[in-house]
C-alpha cells in the first residue's frame, strides 16, 4: 500500500515538474493503446471471422455414409427451419453417367467406390445463387414446379473440358435427356430443379447447407450438433469451425505482428518516459542512500509505468467503446468486428505487459550508474 | 556553416531518438503512399474506363480450354478462336469490331518488353492520356522506314518524342531481320495504364481491365504487317475482349447481339463493369486507408514528442546562447531547422523512392508493383505532410521554449 502511495505521489510529481513532456507522453500512450485496440480487432483472423459476413462462414457440407433419400432431406425439421437459407443436394455420378462425348472428356478420375467428381445437384429453395458462365443459371418457376428435364452444366474452364453444346441443345446425363439452359462457374456439378431430382430417383450422397444469418462460434457449435442429431448418417465434411481452427493456428504469428507494431509505435514515446525518470533521478539517489536497493527502485519505476499504462489503456478502451459506432466502427477494415469485455480486459493486460517490456532498456539505462556516481552527477 | 553545425548539434545527445523517429517516419510515409497509390490506381482506371468506353460497351470472357489452345497448330490459337467468334458476331446487326489485347514480345536495350497492337479503331477509342506527343501522329508516314509507336513505361523514360527505338522482336528470322525501328510519336502518361482486358482472368473491375504497360503501342496497318511478315514476329492474343453495340441499334438488335455472346460465355455490360469497379473502389477505400491514416497520426505525435523532448533537454543550452547575445529569432531558426530536418529526411527518402519506383519495378529491382500511382500528387502529399508535421512540432516546441525567459531557464537549471 505504501509503495502504491509512493508511486502515485511520484506520478503527480512527474506531472507537476514536466507538465508538457508528461502530457505529450500521456497522449502518446493513449494513441499507442488505441492503435493496439484497432490492430487487435482488424488483424487477428479470429476477431475478423467472428464478425465477418463472408458466405463461406455460413456453409456446411455433409457427406452421407449411406445415401439418404430426397424425402429424408426435404422433410427434416432442421432443413425446414428459418436458420437454413438454402440446401444443395448432390448425387455422385459414375463414369458411365457422364456425357463424356459432348464434354470432349477422354479421361475422368474415378474414386474407389466408382463415383467421380461429377454430381447431379439441385438447389432446394433457389435462394443460393450460382454464377453464370453461359446462358441461364436459375430455373423458371414452371421448370421448378413441373420438374422439367432442364440442366445447368458445370464450368468448362477446366483442363480437358470443351463443350460442343449451346443453350437449347439436348444432353444425356445418367441415362436421361436434358435440355441445356446454361452453364455455371461450379466445377463438376450438373444442376437440375428439385422436382426433377425427385422424379429422377436420385439419392443424396452429400449436401451443402447455407444458413440465413451469420452465427457466433458457440452458435455454430450448436448448429453442428443439431446437424449431427438430424442426420446421424451424415459426416460433417466442412463447417465454418474449420476457419476458426485455422485462425487459432495463425494467432501466434498475427499476435507477434501486432506486438511488433505496438513496440514500434511506442518506442518514440518511451524516450519521454526516460526523460521524466532522468529528471527525477535525484529522488532515486536519495532512496538509495536511505537504504532502498536497486531492485526496489526498479520495481517502483516499473510499477509507475504499469499504473500509467494501465490507466491510459483503460481510458483508451472506454473511449473506444464510447466512440465505437460513431467513429471506430467506420474505420474498421473488416465489417462487423465486435469487442467484448473480455477483449478489452485482454487488451489492457497486453498493453501493460508490452509497455513494461518496451520500457525495460530505458529503465535499465537510468539505473546503470552506482550510487556514488549518481550522487556526484546530481549534487 | 556555423548555423548548420548548430542545427546538427541540436541532436547532440539525442541521436538515437532522432534516428528512430526518422526511420519510423520514413516507413510509415512509404506505407501510406503505397496504400494511397493503390487506391488512386483503382479510381484512375475507373475514370479511364468512363472516358474510353461507352454505355454500349460489352466485356466478353470466352470459355477457352488451355489444353486445346496448347495443342493447336496455329501460331496464335487464341486470336483464331476470337476471330471465329467475331465472324459469327458479324451476322448480328449491332456488331462493332472487337477490341482485343494482341501483342508482340521483343527486346529493347537488353530487356523484354511487350508491343501492344491496336487496330485503327482502338487507336481512336483508346487514345489514352499522353505526357508528350500526339495520338494522331500514329497515322503519319515516315520516309526512313520507321514505324510509329507510343512509348509506355520506365524503359523509355530517357527517350523523347521523335527519337527512334530499335526493338528486336521474337520471331523466326535472324536478329537483324527481327530488329525493327520505331519512331516515338507519343509517350503514355503515368501510371502507364493500357487496355489489358485481364487476359483470360475472371476479374471484371477496371483495375484489371487496364494495366500498366512497359513497352510500345503500335497501330495495325499495312506498313506494320509488311514489317512483321518480313521478320516473322510472333503475335499473341489473350482471350477476353471488348465490343459494343453499334450506335443507333434498336433494342431488339442489341438483345440479339447480347444473346449471341451469352449463349456461349459470360458477358458483362458497361453498367455491370462500372458497378463492379465502384464496389472495388469502396472496398479499397475501406481496406487500404484507415491503417495508414492511423499510423500517420501516431507518427505525427511521435515527431512532436521527440521535438518536445529535445527542446526540454536543450533549454539550458539555448538560454546560454541567448545570454551570450544570440537573438531569440536565431534560436527559433535553429530549433525549427532541426525539427524540419527530421521530417524532411523521411519525406525526401520517400520522394526519391517514388521518383525511381517505375524504373525499379520495370527493371525487376522490386518485385510486383504496377497497380499503384506515384505522381506529382503523391510528391505534393509527402511534402505537405512533412511540412505540416514539422510545423506542428515546431509550434508546440516553441511554445514550451517561450514559456520562460532565458534567465529564468538558466536559474532553474543552475539551482
Amino acid at each position: 500500500m505504501k509503495t502504491l502511495e509512493l508511486v502515485f505521489t511520484r506520478i503527480y510529481y512527474d506531472f507537476k515538474q514536466n507538465k508538457s513532456v508528461f502530457t505529450v507522453f500521456l497522449i502518446g500512450c493513449l494513441l499507442c493503446s488505441l492503435s493496439f485496440i484497432f490492430f487487435y480487432g482488424n488483424q487477428l483472423s479470429l476477431k475478423i471471422y467472428e464478425g465477418s459476413d463472408q458466405e463461406v462462414l455460413n456453409e456446411y457440407t455433409i457427406n452421407f455414409s449411406e445415401p439418404a433419400s430426397y424425402e429424408d432431406i426435404v422433410n427434416s425439421p432442421l432443413i425446414k427451419s428459418d436458420i437454413v437459407l438454402d440446401v444443395e443436394i448432390r448425387c455422385s455420378l459414375t463414369m458411365d453417367e457422364i456425357p463424356k462425348k459432348e464434354m470432349n472428356l477422354s479421361e475422368v478420375a474415378e474414386f474407389d467406390d466408382g463415383s467421380t467428381i461429377y454430381t447431379m445437384s439441385s438447389i432446394l429453395y433457389g435462394k443460393d445463387e450460382l454464377l453464370q458462365e453461359m446462358g441461364r443459371v436459375e430455373f423458371t418457376d414452371a421448370e421448378r414446379k413441373e420438374g422439367k428435364n432442364v440442366v445447368i452444366l458445370p464450368s468448362a474452364v477446366s483442363e480437358g473440358v470443351t463443350y460442343n453444346i449451346k443453350t437449347g441443345d439436348k444432353i444425356t446425363v445418367s441415362g436421361r435427356e436434358y435440355e441445356v439452359v446454361g452453364m455455371s462457374t461450379m466445377f463438376g456439378n450438373f444442376y437440375i430443379p428439385p422436382e426433377t431430382f425427385k422424379k429422377g430417383g436420385y439419392t443424396v450422397d452429400s449436401m451443402e447447407i447455407v444458413t440465413s444469418e451469420h452465427m457466433s462460434r458457440s452458435e455454430i457449435n450448436q448448429f453442428v450438433a443439431d446437424i449431427q442429431e438430424a442426420f446421424p448418417n451424415g459426416v460433417i465434411h466442412h463447417s465454418p469451425l474449420e476457419y476458426f481452427e485455422i485462425a487459432e493456428q495463425n494467432l501466434s504469428s498475427e499476435g507477434f505482428y501486432i506486438i511488433c507494431e505496438f513496440i514500434v509505435v511506442s518506442l518514440s514515446f518511451m524516450f519521454l518516459m526516460k526523460y521524466i525518470i532522468d529528471s527525477n533521478n535525484a529522488e532515486n539517489i536519495i532512496y538509495s542512500m536511505v537504504g532502498a536497493t536497486k531492485k526496489r527502485i526498479f520495481a517502483v519505476i516499473m510499477l509507475e509505468n504499469t499504473v500509467i499504462y494501465g490507466v491510459v489503456a483503460a481510458v483508451a478502451c472506454v473511449l473506444h467503446k464510447l466512440l465505437y459506432n460513431s467513429f471506430f466502427n467506420q474505420i474498421n477494415v473488416s465489417p462487423g468486428i465486435t469487442y467484448t469485455l473480455v477483449d478489452y480486459v485482454m487488451i489492457v493486460l497486453a498493453v501493460v505487459v508490452l509497455s513494461c517490456i518496451v520500457s525495460l532498456p530505458f529503465v535499465f539505462s537510468c539505473l546503470k550508474n552506482s550510487i556514488i556516481k549518481n550522487k556526484n552527477k546530481y549534487s | 556553416m556555423k548555423n548548420l553545425r548548430l542545427i546538427f548539434e541540436f541532436f547532440g545527445r539525442n541521436k538515437i531518438p532522432a534516428i528512430i523517429i526518422v526511420i519510423t517516419y520514413t516507413v510509415v510515409l512509404f506505407f501510406a503512399n503505397d496504400s494511397f497509390g493503390q487506391y488512386r490506381y483503382a479510381a484512375y482506371t475507373r475514370d479511364l474506363m468512363k472516358r474510353v468506353e461507352t454505355p454500349d460497351s460489352l466485356y466478353c470472357m470466352p470459355i477457352v480450354s488451355d489444353g486445346d489452345m496448347m495443342s493447336s497448330d496455329s501460331a496464335d490459337p487464341y486470336g483464331d478462336f476470337i476471330d471465329s467468334i467475331e465472324e459469327g458476331a458479324k451476322k448480328c446487326k449491332a456488331y462493332t469490331p472487337f477490341s482485343r489485347t494482341t501483342y508482340l514480345a521483343g527486346m529493347f536495350n537488353g530487356t523484354y518488353i511487350n508491343c501492344d497492337l491496336f487496330t485503327p479503331d482502338m487507336v481512336e477509342r483508346y487514345a489514352l492520356p499522353l505526357s508528350g506527343g500526339n495520338w494522331s501522329d500514329m497515322n503519319r508516314k515516315n520516309d526512313d522506314g520507321c514505324i510509329n509507336a507510343i512509348a509506355s513505361g520506365a524503359f523509355f523514360m530517357n527517350m523523347d518524342v521523335g527519337d527512334v527505338a530499335e526493338v528486336e522482336l521474337n520471331g523466326k528470322g535472324s536478329a537483324d531481320e527481327r530488329t525493327l525501328k520505331f519512331r516515338i510519336v507519343g509517350k503514355l502518361a503515368k501510371p502507364y495504364a493500357a487496355p489489358f482486358f485481364n487476359a483470360a482472368g475472371t476479374e471484371m473491375s477496371s483495375r484489371y481491365l487496364y494495366q500498366r504497360l512497359d513497352g510500345l503501342i503500335l497501330m495495325e496497318n499495312d506498313e506494320l504487317s509488311d514489317a512483321l511478315d518480313k521478320c516473322g514476329g510472333y503475335i499473341s492474343t489473350t482471350a477476353n475482349f471488348m465490343t459494343a453495340y453499334k450506335s443507333g441499334s434498336s433494342q431488339e438488335e442489341k438483345d440479339e447481339y447480347l444473346k449471341y455472346f451469352e449463349d456461349q460465355f459470360s458477358v458483362f455490360t458497361y453498367d455491370e463493369l462500372m458497378a463492379e469497379s465502384n464496389e472495388l473502389i469502396s472496398r479499397e477505400l475501406k481496406r487500404r486507408l484507415p491503417i495508414p491514416i492511423f499510423l500517420l497520426t501516431i507518427t505525427c505525435v511521435a515527431l512532436l514528442s521527440i521535438s518536445v523532448l529535445v527542446i526540454n533537454k536543450k533549454l539550458r543550452e539555448y538560454s546560454i546562447y541567448y545570454l551570450c547575445g544570440c537573438s531569440r529569432f536565431k534560436s527559433y531558426a535553429i530549433i525549427s531547422g532541426a525539427i524540419t530536418l527530421m521530417s524532411l529526411i523521411g519525406g525526401l527518402l520517400n520522394i526519391v523512392f517514388m521518383e525511381g519506383y517505375y524504373y525499379l519495378t520495370s527493371n525487376g529491382f522490386i518485385k510486383g508493383g504496377g497497380e499503384t500511382i506515384y505522381d506529382g500528387f503523391s510528391v505534393l502529399f509527402t511534402v505537405i505532410f512533412a511540412l505540416v508535421t514539422a510545423f506542428l512540432s515546431i509550434a508546440i516546441s516553441l511554445l514550451i521554449f517561450r514559456k520562460s525567459s532565458p534567465i529564468e531557464i538558466y536559474r532553474k537549471y543552475e539551482t
